[in-house]
């Protein structure tokens, strides 16, 4: 038989270095959650259990609405962003067209620029045209960023995907349309799927941008942010504990779909 | 540190009992190689076979789990790799892309400490050997493949070592560059007088190069030879058919004449073969092994071991003919040169093929399983 | 032989792009369909605003109206008014600090996964771009909870008898948005990092070993030149992340913390000078185009092919 040595545990400096990060960067978000909990309104620690604040959040109207507003953008977003990024994508991927870097920097822009940018251009794009600021001017905004969010998802996607399966089809008498549906698309779906979730993540937690071009009509993230302006209460809490939950379903559902690249998450 | 005793060592590389496991497979079963200083020495076997995992831990870059290692009689076992005295060149090169050919160069001789003006004339010497002078100030993607494998090497070589190990190093070219290379490492190593440890699965480059071969299968040493101890001599089955081409054919131990020699009734025919120190006796299943080169398709000479057959298959393999002869359900295939060859002999004429009884082996039919077998 | 009108602006095209010479067969006009909605997305979405910001900034607050007059007076007085160049060196000053501090607390863990983690490392790698997902405006809420006068650490210190008044100087200030922009900032220098240390193949590394360097040598001489367009990928995004940030400025920075990003917004709020704030804008945007074509230029340089 062979023995195995039993592999000593090195406490590396670097592990608990790791660690500590670690703790870094998941502290904070504890804290909010065991802040919602707390019975109290002033935040001086945990001195009870109550989940008085989650019942309360229900009974908000104005918060439920808002709730309700920004699954109507963001899944609206996403929708027109599938379909514009899947077309961009294929352009991306399949076309010979000149000026594919510069191209490529445009799209890319509204995911590195600062929302600040994006949020005065899209105001004064929205001055000039007259448009008051109200859910459109906010669906705008976000299509702005989650189109890119898609096509880059799919257009990786597409680029491994080798085309002799096009051909195939192509070679066994499919049209266009038909190679698209039937070979290509079930192929990128995935794809799609992902880039849409991680869209749709994205906008639904969105403020930067929708800040700018917000009227009466309000998203969630804004909702909350001007529930911020009369101090942290655990009313606060609560329901960022739920939008945490939310986002961490959100990721999970990702997990399944997205294979997790840098290049990808970030472009 | 190095003091007139250790001077008296035996082998300059040793492994003793060395296994390594990953998971469940045994990588590396059991393995006793010993190395002599300034030999060109292979790890020759199939893919997956270890040869590359021994080179490792040889090196030091992989962990063993039962066994030590000695270089220069010294126990090295539990040194890391850094700084042991031996130096790899590795399959994909590993040519470290932000830095020059110069600086490639001189990495091992940064690593201790020595300044470049010292390393300067080190560095020349070496890239003159391998020649490629001209080329200091290119990068690796300024390269070609071979010339990579050249800097490879010149690295490799330049802090002296007194073994080099060296990964497949010509998998990646082409043939002709491959035999030109071959030729250079050889060169290169009798005159400088390194230790080389090559590790390889094209055993006609093992059997060219090499004072000694250890052929491996599934983390198994089979044999350990010269190349001629292993084409003329092969101790298992694996090795008599992985190494060239070979002819099996299976039968029944009828009698045992001497010490060294067995009788095999092959398809009716009784065989005289040798015996070459493997366990069999009487009525055992045995694989009797012929080289084709060895099987004479209508000998001018009697042999012992005359059959007659059937004329089943030629093919024109370039610089000779392989003939197959049928008898009974047996085929064996012959090698004939095509000077020899009577180019009136057709498929399904009546021939005599022989042999004689030295140039035939015999296996216990057990080994069968290890046989490199290709359906 | 007859040129169709396809012929013709392939042709077209062909003279429009620089390829040296090269011959490249551009896609017959038919083919760019899929490309419409995306060019009139960029158009309608990106290009459009961008150059009607551009064009606000040269125009000029006029009582409650805004001027149809093109002048430079934005420009000047931000170029004269010393007070936007000291926000601006500010803010430059904070996001610098808060990307540096982002490397420091990114690469150790990134080099610590990718080369030294082998089971788990996916899990490990979700791990850190989680909070990239989870709002943003938590985080936030996260961090005014923790540095607040009522808050997390002001509470533990108090509770443990260490202080008697609360430590007023945790927020509202420069300090309090540099440690939260590091807090957003950390995730955005690690994927890029990440990324880039896992793609060194392990023969680099093995041959460095081989040939005599130590851990640290081989660090010094191998992983980190190797990891330095990842380095620089990373830092440009949390530098540029910071530095347009609002948002956290104007909930943790107090006075003190003021950003160029709160200049900006306010000129949108109750200021109401929409040229200057566009002026501003176009002044940020052009920064962070520098700095996103720097980093390409050296991160190209660098270029690392690898076998």
């Amino acid at each position: 038989m062979i023995k195995k040595e039993k592999r000593k545990f090195k406490f590396s400096p670097l592990g608990i270095y790791a660690i500590l990060v670690y703790s870094f960067l998941y502290l904070p978000l504890v804290v909010v959650i065991i802040f919602s909990f707390s019975p109290t309104k002033t935040i001086y620690g945990l001195s009870g259990f109550t989940t008085k604040w989650y019942i309360r959040l229900f009974s908000d109207e104005a918060l439920m609405r808002a709730l309700i507003h920004s699954l109507q953008v963001s899944l609206t977003a996403i929708g027109i962003a599938v379909v514009i990024g899947t077309a961009g994508a294929f352009f991306l991927v399949r076309v010979n067209f000149p000026g594919k870097q510069f191209f490529r920097s445009l799209s890319q822009l509204p995911l590195i620029l600062p929302g600040i940018i994006l949020g005065i251009a899209l105001l004064v794009l929205f001055i000039n045209l007259g448009f008051k600021l109200s859910m459109l001017t906010i669906l705008v905004g976000h299509v702005c960023f989650t189109t890119p969010v898609v096509m880059f998802q799919v257009a990786s996607r597409l680029q491994r995907m080798p085309r002799s399966y096009e051909y195939a089809a192509k070679d066994l008498g499919a049209n266009t349309i038909q190679t698209f549906w039937y070979v290509t698309l079930p192929m990128i779906r995935t794809a799609i799927i992902g880039g849409a979730l991680m869209a749709f993540t994205m906008s639904f937690d969105e403020i930067v941008i929708t800040y700018f071009l917000t009227g009466t009509w309000t998203t969630l993230p804004v909702f909350i942010y001007g529930m911020m302006r009369f101090g942290l209460s655990p009313q606060v809490y609560a329901i960022s504990t739920v939008v945490l939950t939310f986002s961490l379903f959100l990721i999970l559902l990702m997990g399944k779909f997205v294979t997790v690249r840098g290049e990808e998450v970030l472009r | 540190m190095n003091s007139i005793k250790d001077k008296r060592f035996e082998w300059e590389v040793e492994l003793v009992g060395v296994t390594k496991v990953y998971k469940d497979t045994i990588a590396v079963n059991n393995s006793n190689i010993k190395i002599k200083p300034g030999e060109f020495f292979s790890l020759l076997g199939p893919s997956g076979c270890g040869k590359t995992t021994t080179l490792r831990i040889i090196a030091g870059l992989e962990d063993l789990d039962e066994g030590k290692v000695f270089l220069e009689g010294k126990d090295v076992t539990n040194v890391s790799a850094h700084r042991r005295n031996v130096n790899t060149v590795f399959q994909d090169y590993a040519i470290f892309p932000h830095m020059n050919v110069r600086n490639n160069v001189y990495f091992p001789l940064k690593m201790r400490k020595i300044s470049r003006e010292e390393a300067d004339p080190k560095i020349k010497r070496v890239l003159k050997l391998v020649n490629l002078e001209a080329f200091e100030d290119r990068y690796s993607s300024q390269v070609s493949g071979g010339q990579r494998q050249r800097v490879a090497l010149a690295r490799a070589l330049v802090n002296e070592p007194k073994v080099l190990l060296l990964d497949e190093p010509l998998g990646a070219l082409d043939f002709k560059l491959r035999i030109a290379m071959q030729k250079v490492l050889k060169d290169i190593q009798r005159n400088l007088n390194i230790t080389f440890i090559y590790v390889t699965h094209d055993q006609t480059e093992a059997i060219t190069m090499s004072d000694r071969i250890a052929v491996m299968c599934e983390g198994v040493i089979h044999q350990i030879g010269t190349p001629d101890e292993i084409y003329n001599n092969p101790r298992t089955a694996f090795v008599a058919s992985f190494i060239g081409e070979m002819n099996f054919l299976e039968g029944l131990v009828v009698s045992i004449p001497s010490s060294d020699t067995v009788e095999v009734s092959v398809s009716n025919k009784n065989i005289l073969c040798k015996n070459n120190d493997q366990k069999i006796s009487l009525n055992d299943g045995v694989l009797v092994s012929i080289r084709p080169e060895k099987v004479y398709v209508n000998p001018l000479r009697p042999l012992k071991n005359i059959v007659e057959a059937e004329l089943s298959r030629i093919v024109f393999k370039g610089n000779n003919f392989e003939i197959t002869a049928k008898f009974g359900e047996l085929e064996v295939r012959s090698l004939v040169d095509c000077k020899s060859w009577d180019k009136f002999q057709k498929v399904g004429d009546r021939i005599k093929v022989g042999w004689n009884p030295e140039d035939v082996q015999v296996f216990p039919i057990s080994m069968k399983k290890d046989m490199i077998q290709y359906e | 032989m007859n040129k169709s009108k396809g012929d013709f602006i392939s042709e077209i095209f062909k003279k429009l792009s620089h390829n040296k010479g090269k011959k490249t067969v551009f896609d017959k006009p038919r083919a760019y369909i899929t490309g419409i909605p995306i060019i009139l997305w960029l158009l309608i979405i990106i290009i459009t605003p961008v150059i009607l910001m551009l064009i606000m900034s040269f125009r000029q607050k006029v009582g409650y109206d805004i001027s149809y007059v093109l002048t430079l007076s934005n420009y000047l007085r931000i170029l004269k008014k010393p007070l936007y160049f000291k926000i601006f060196l500010r803010s430059f000053r904070i996001a610098l600090i808060a990307s540096v501090l982002a490397i420091f607390a990114g690469y150790p863990l990134a080099y610590y996964i990718s080369r030294k983690i082998r089971k788990g490392r996916n899990l490990l790698f979700m791990l850190i771009i989680t909070p990239l997902w989870i709002s943003y405006l938590v985080r936030i809420i996260a961090w005014r909870t923790i540095l607040g006068n009522r808050g997390l650490i002001n509470s533990a210190l108090m509770a443990l008898g260490l202080i008697k008044e609360p430590l007023s100087f945790l927020l509202y200030n420069q300090f309090a948005v540099a440690i939260t922009l590091t807090y957003i900032a950390i995730p955005f220098v690690f994927i890029p990092l990440y990324t880039t240390l896992e793609k060194i193949p392990v023969s680099l590394i093995d041959a460095a070993k081989d040939l005599g360097a130590n851990e640290f040598q081989t660090f010094i001489n191998v992983i980190f030149p190797l990891s330095i367009p990842g380095l620089l990928t990373g830092f440009m995004l949390a530098f540029i992340v910071s530095l347009g940030d609002y948002i956290i400025p104007m909930q943790l920075g107090g006075t003190g913390g003021m950003m160029i990003g709160n200049i900006i917004w306010s000129q949108f709020g109750f200021a109401f000078n929409w040229p200057l704030g566009a002026a501003l804008g176009f002044i940020l945007f052009s920064i962070a185009a520098v700095v996103l074509a720097i980093v390409q230029k050296l991160g190209s340089r660098e270029g690392m092919i690898y076998e």
